[in-house]
């Protein structure tokens, strides 16, 4: 009898142990010290293990670098961490929104102070800006526990600008191009020509000469394509007038009607299926010669290097205006997209703080471009960017000489309550789906967005 | 076992049963109380690890999702935020951006709820008639149509999607038997028409396995001498079915019913995997919804968990409905 009644005990002192191996274990004690860096890019983790290299070079710090895609699964990745007291000791946020949340979530350090004028002037003051939280982006995060930004501090910084970039970019194949007699020394100059151009492609090859996108997402339509085509067409103010209080130019006004119909030139000449793609395999189909144009942003590129392409066989540009458009010579601004934190329960913030100095380093963030193939946050000297992919960037985005299609706007120009951008999204996706026409979605947004102004008081 | 060993132990003997050579045949009631406590200890020891189990893994999650569905939560910040019942008033109709996705991905569950436990039964049932009128490789077939069952999982719902792509199995298949005219040109999952009808499928075919076992256990339990007389009556098979199978299976058919409806309102991966809730939330189950209110954007997990309780308690609503609709036909 003893012996059966000490089973139980030994399988729970097996159980016991077990769990407790769950819960933690000592490392071996070392003077070597390990910065975890958890990063949402795959294609940044080369890039940042080698600045790591740079940065400590006698190796008593390693850099680990842990890359958790997609975005979802790095959101549990964080809570999971946040709740287990395990978070790595730099954190990688999207910028100007995310870090935020993680601020007001206990999670990331305060940096303003260790953000002096010194590591300011490593960055555009655009870019400084952007990470930089106003009062009335805490004051319009309202009360919404989920969401809400009110315990953060005005004119604070909680991460670092890391990457640049912005979206509605065109990237086509020179060789399909080619092959159905397209020219490519030089990007289509007007919205018709790029349409005619696509059509003749999809019309040699139907099967995969057609434009590709993470339609899956509608936003990446509306956002990254169909804004900034409508601002351009409709110039600043009558973009505006479409969807702030005012209501200028409705959507059923004249100019924006045309601006629909131009997107409803584009419906024929989305690859088949492209509604069930997300934002990867999109890419990835365009990587794999599936699609002969590919919309996406400066983050792309990377991308699709990282799935075998060749830089020089693509075309490279920004989604040309219609004709008739008020601003012919439009280009986007790039922002901060990633941006890096310290957490609050890093066991090295000085080795991490350190980090940081040398990912805004001219050189660091050489690195970072040139092996990343990704634009940096910080001020690098041109000469030493070696890709050419950057270079051609260079010339397509933040263009002095040019009018700029998104910039920062000082009134709000959606429904601060309701769902009317949501339904803006997807009414004019659902224009490429054939799912709906252009007066049809012009007539329903006229009255949602009148309507949601009414009800905002 | 024990009480009854007790008892013939007071009564002064074991009456032919012999008492374990441990116990002596006569005890003080002292020694008798330490024997017993020993013996309870001994029996909760055994079950200790599976009761761990259970609180750890059953019930504390449970008990953590109620709370949490009385919470605000991003499931960042160290504190939750209490706000009652607003979690609950919030989905159902108090935050209008919310409460109309959450009413919009009810109308995708519902006809999940109505068409896979139909479309199960409506599969499973025949096949499963087939099955027990065959004497030869019936273990072989059985087997076969049981892989579904335990292959269904993400790998297998990634193959899926090649299937039902714009250049997929089903599309070629159409395309060479001449009904191309049939086939989705983007692809049964990129069109907002056709892809539930997609994702219903697929959970189908993972719940006809089982639907089948269901049914031909039911079917082996029946007395071939009833379908024997009703042929030698002249009974057709159509009224072998409705006036003999269909009743003596109904309580199969009830259960087969509420797995299905079940996995409607349960079954998020599928969507997930398929076509992430998509296109334009076609296919945004309330399962789905909840994952999404959970981990996407800005991600509120007190919405999650409380639309999680209220499907909890829609799925038990139909369940004791269509169980007791079963009991009034029996």
């Amino acid at each position: 009898m003893k012996r059966t009644a000490l089973l139980p005990v030994a399988a729970l002192t097996v159980l016991a142990t077990g769990l407790a191996g769950c819960s933690g274990q000592a490392s071996p004690s070392s003077d070597k010290v390990t910065l975890e860096t958890w990063t949402f890019k795959q294609s940044h983790v080369e890039a940042l293990t080698a600045i790591g290299e740079q940065c400590f070079p006698d190796g008593d710090v390693t850099v680990k670098v842990e890359a958790v895609t997609p975005d979802d699964a790095f959101t549990t990745k964080v809570q999971a961490g946040a709740q287990t007291k395990d978070l790595p000791d730099v954190l990688m946020a999207h910028a100007a929104g995310e870090d935020w949340l993680f601020a007001q979530s206990g999670i990331l350090m305060d940096l303003t102070d260790f953000f002096d004028e010194k590591l300011r002037d490593r960055f555009t003051e655009s870019s400084a800006t952007a990470v930089t939280i106003s009062q009335e982006k805490i004051d319009g995060s309202g009360d919404d526990p989920a969401t809400t930004l009110k315990d953060l501090e005005a004119d604070h910084i909680y991460s670092m600008p890391l990457a640049n970039g912005t979206a509605s970019l065109i990237m086509a194949n020179k060789t399909m191009l080619e092959a159905a007699g397209v020219a490519t020394d030089k990007a289509p100059e007007t919205w018709e020509q790029w349409v005619a151009d696509m059509t003749k492609v999809k019309a040699h090859d139907p099967d995969n000469g057609g434009l590709v996108a993470g339609l899956q997402v509608p936003q990446v339509g509306y956002y990254w394509l169909f804004q900034p085509m409508s601002t351009a067409y409709l110039g600043i103010d009558d973009f505006i007038g479409r969807t702030a209080e005012a209501q200028t130019t409705p959507w059923n006004s004249p100019g924006s009607m045309e601006t629909l119909e131009r997107w409803n030139e584009l419906t024929p000449l989305w690859t088949d299926g492209v509604f069930n793609l997300g934002i990867d395999q999109a890419d990835q189909l365009f990587a794999q010669g599936k699609a002969a144009y590919d919309l996406g942003g400066t983050f792309t590129v990377p991308f699709l290097v990282q799935q075998g392409m060749d830089v020089d066989d693509l075309l490279i540009f920004q989604a040309p205006a219609p004709e008739g458009a008020k601003i012919t010579d439009g280009t986007m601004l790039t922002s901060p997209l990633v941006s890096a934190g310290i957490t609050t329960t890093s066991k090295h913030p000085e080795e991490a703080k350190k980090y940081l100095e040398c990912l805004s380093s001219e050189e660091g963030a050489a690195t970072f471009m040139n092996t990343a193939n990704d634009l940096a946050s910080a001020k690098v000297d041109p000469s030493k960017v070696t890709s050419s992919t950057l270079k051609a960037l260079a010339s397509i985005f933040d263009r002095e000489d040019a009018t700029v299609l998104n910039p920062p706007l000082s009134i709000p120009i959606e429904p601060p309550t309701g769902d009317a951008p949501n339904t803006a999204v997807t009414e004019v996706i659902k224009i490429s789906a054939g799912e709906t026409t252009p007066q049809a979605v012009a007539d329903l947004l006229t009255q949602v967005y009148r309507d949601a102004w009414a009800a905002a008081g | 076992m024990t009480r009854e060993l007790d008892r013939m132990i007071v009564r002064g003997g074991n009456r032919g049963i012999s008492a374990p050579a441990a116990v002596p045949a006569v005890v003080s009631p002292r020694r008798r109380s330490l024997w017993r406590r020993r013996e309870h200890v001994t029996g909760w020891l055994y079950v200790a690890p599976a009761i761990a189990v259970f609180l750890v893994f059953g019930a504390y999650p449970l008990g953590y999702g109620l709370a949490l569905s009385f919470a605000q939560w991003n499931g960042l910040s160290p504190d939750w935020t209490w706000v009652g019942f607003d979690n609950y008033t919030d989905i159902l109709g108090g935050r209008p951006i919310v409460a109309k996705q959450v009413w919009d991905a009810t109308w995708v569950t519902i006809v999940m709820i109505v068409s896979i436990p139909l479309l199960t039964i409506a599969v499973s049932f025949p096949l499963a008639v087939m099955l027990n009128g065959i004497k030869r490789l019936r273990g072989f077939l059985r087997t076969l149509y049981f892989l579904p069952y335990v292959t269904a999982g993400v790998a297998v719902l990634y193959a899926w999607r090649y299937v039902f792509d714009v250049d997929g199995v089903l599309n070629s298949v159409l395309r060479g038997i001449g009904l191309g005219a049939l086939a989705a040109d983007q692809g049964l999952l990129g069109s907002p028409d056709t892809a539930l009808i997609g994702v219903i499928v697929v959970i189908v075919w993972t719940l006809v396995p089982l639907g089948i076992l269901l049914y031909f256990t039911g079917l082996q339990t029946i007395d071939e001498s009833l379908i024997e007389a009703a042929l030698v009556d002249g009974a057709g098979r159509w009224r072998i079915f409705r006036s003999i199978l269909a009743p003596l299976l109904a309580p199969t058919t009830a259960l087969i019913a509420v797995l299905g409806v079940q996995n409607a309102l349960q079954n998020f991966f599928a969507p997930l995997i398929l076509t992430n809730g998509g296109p334009f939330g076609a296919t945004t189950s309330l399962s789905m919804k909840a994952y999404q209110l959970a981990f996407a954007g800005f991600p509120n997990l007190g919405y999650a968990s409380a639309l999680g309780w209220i499907l909890f308690l829609a799925g038990v609503t139909l369940a004791i409905v269509n169980l007791r609709l079963g009991r009034k036909r029996d």
